[in-house]
């Protein structure tokens, strides 16, 4: 029989495949329900140091090509988040990876803490969603001295704990590549690529409205395979050693073979929740230990960076 | 276009409403084009042009129009009562669970909770399947699709039954043979309706609201205690 074990870094994961932060991540009742499933981690939906409510409905449309969401980054807050994180660790041996996003470096630390001392597995900074930039400007993904001092600064927090810190990328930037050398030299565990891409926008064409209450937002799904695949390749051609967590449009084990080939270690599963919920990530690890068996592999480490040989 | 939205209902899109009708003082009925296939229970996200995008049971659907009822309670649903033929408003679904469609069916309907069982009511019929429906509100001035009813209560006894419309359907249950209660209401409604289920030893399938953001669930605001989403694995859910 295969192991579909993996690691991110010092992160052991029974299984490759991680919900990818903002999918169903609000409650620790639906987290325990996509560990249940087999999912090899769970990220967090991205929290802040404050409550924020989040953008008005329509925030989320289904399209041909996936999705488009401008959420807000809605969520409890750290204090309500940290329950949350308590619950879960509580009940359920799935590593925990806290997703989190500040305003500031000192917000970041501030937060990573936090994550940590509530028992997360990992902290993931989210330095990229592209759906809040009238309030926080460019995203730090895209400013390599920024990124700098948010890795840095998160890195520190996480010194006393030694909690693995993994940074969240965009393709909003000059070179993803360069980006993640950027972290790894902070010292970052993993990167993780990629968040939704955009912003993008979809206006009705019998009104001329855009729909989404934010007008712009990132877009998911099937639409942003390549896009993330590049990304990943990229990444591991810039970074040879740098682990990397795939997120974006994969839906089947055909997408995840790609993510692997181009260098991921495992592969985070978003847009793809909506169509099949948490029992995708049953099918994923059942194709892929079929897909082990049938290429004779005790493992998915032959298949990992294969488009680099 | 609507060939195309037939292939990927899920999509927005933008109707003409055709018709409105009024069914009580604060309740009104849209009457938009078919441009998908619903069933009874499912829900659609109803989008007040410009404005919030909330979700409405599907009220009845014919080989040409889909219909949604909706209560003025708040500035959305107000917006959307105060639409008149010709205004545009966007619609995507189906999305969720249906009810079931049993023989001997008890349909209990508590104020704008009529909307989805009037759909089902109607599909039986038209499929010769025996069944009961029962409409409640507080008053007569809240009830939904009366006329089309087999049983009406009141709290104030102002029109049918003085009472709970789940008292109705207690005495209905003890009178008649019934295989399977199915209802929409207020939580305190949906409750007691499961313990009815309970107590009578049949199934119960009861359609429950959550705050919904995005319908398909991805978003995680609708979830159920046991982490499941009303939203997909719901809003209809069966007991028993
Ligand atoms: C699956 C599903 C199906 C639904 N189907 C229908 C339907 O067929 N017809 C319909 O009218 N509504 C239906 N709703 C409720 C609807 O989606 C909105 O919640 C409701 O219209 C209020 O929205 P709003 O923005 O106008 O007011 P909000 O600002 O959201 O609410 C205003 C106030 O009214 C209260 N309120 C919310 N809903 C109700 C209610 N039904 N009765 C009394 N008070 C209420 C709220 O708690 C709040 O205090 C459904 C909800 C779900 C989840
Ligand atoms: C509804 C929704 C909410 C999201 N919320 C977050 C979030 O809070 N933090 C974050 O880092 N990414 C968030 N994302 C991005 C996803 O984690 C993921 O990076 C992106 O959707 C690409 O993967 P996919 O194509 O598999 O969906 C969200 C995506 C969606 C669709
Ligand atoms: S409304 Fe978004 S998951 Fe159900």
């Amino acid at each position: 029989m295969p192991s579909l074990a993996t690691t991110l870094g010092p992160l052991r994961l029974p299984s490759p495949f991680v919900l990818a932060s903002g999918i169903l991540g609000t409650y620790e009742a639906s987290l325990l329900r996509v560990a249940a499933a087999g999912a090899g981690a769970v990220t967090t939906k991205s929290c802040s140091l404050a409550p924020r409510a989040g953008h008005p409905t329509p925030c989320v449309l289904p399209w041909r090509g996936g999705f488009i969401n401008a959420v807000g980054l809605s969520n409890p807050g750290v204090a309500e988040e940290a329950k949350v994180v308590r619950a879960f660790k509580a009940s359920c041996r799935t590593p925990l990876i806290a997703s989190v996003f500040g305003a500031t470096p000192e917000e970041f630390a501030q937060l990573a803490a936090a994550m940590a001392d509530a028992g997360a597995d990992a902290v993931e900074l989210n330095v990229s969603c592209p759906n809040v930039q009238s309030e926080f400007g460019t995203p730090f993904a895209a400013d390599a001295a920024a990124l700098k001092r948010v890795t840095a600064a998160a890195k520190k927090a996480l010194a006393h704990s030694g909690t693995p810190l993994a940074v969240k990328l965009s393709l909003q930037c000059a070179s993803i590549g360069e980006m993640a050398r950027v972290v790894e030299g902070e010292g970052a565990d993993w990167v993780v690529a990629i968040n939704t891409v955009g912003p993008g926008m979809v206006i009705d064409p019998e009104t001329g409205r855009p729909v989404l209450s934010n007008k712009r937002g990132g877009v998911s799904g099937t639409a942003i395979l390549p896009l993330a695949v590049r990304a990943v390749y990229d990444i591991r051609e810039a970074c040879p050693h740098l682990p990397i967590l795939a997120t974006g449009g994969a839906s089947r084990l055909e997408d995840v073979l790609q993510h692997f080939a181009a260098g991921a270690g495992a592969v985070a599963i978003g847009s793809a929740v909506a169509d099949e919920g948490p029992a995708i990530f049953t099918r994923l690890a059942k194709e892929l230990e079929e897909e082990l068996s049938r290429r004779g592999l005790g493992n998915i480490a032959p298949l990992v960076g294969r488009a680099h040989a | 276009m609507k060939g195309s939205r037939m292939e990927t209902p899920r999509e927005m899109h933008v109707v003409r409403v055709l018709a409105v009708r009024r069914e009580n003082p604060s309740t009104v009925s849209l009457v938009l084009p078919k441009t998908f296939e619903a069933a009874p229970g499912r829900f659609v996200m109803v989008w007040d042009v410009g404005g919030a995008e909330k979700p409405f049971g599907v009220s009845r659907q014919t080989a040409t129009e889909t219909c949604v009822t909706i209560r003025a309670v708040g500035p959305t649903s107000e917006s959307l009562t105060r639409l008149q033929p010709g205004d545009a408003v966007g619609i995507r679904g189906p999305f969720g669970t249906g009810f079931a469609l049993a023989e001997n069916a008890l349909l209990v309907a508590g104020g704008v909770g009529a909307a989805p069982l009037r759909f089902l009511a109607e599909t039986l019929r038209q499929k010769n399947m025996a069944h009961k429906w029962l409409v409640g509100a507080k008053t007569a001035d809240e009830l939904c699709f009366a006329a089309d009813a087999d049983g009406i209560a009141t709290d104030d006894g102002s029109r049918g039954e003085a009472g709970s419309v789940v008292a109705l359907a207690a005495k209905e249950l003890a009178r008649g043979h019934y295989a399977i209660l199915q209802a929409c209401g207020p939580k305190g409604m949906l409750r007691a309706v499961k313990a009815l289920a309970e107590q009578a030893g049949i199934p119960a399938e009861l359609s429950v609201e959550r705050i919904m953001r995005c319908g398909v669930g991805l978003c995680g605001s609708c979830a159920l205690d046991d982490g499941r989403c009303a939203c997909r694995e719901g809003p209809v859910l069966r007991f028993g």
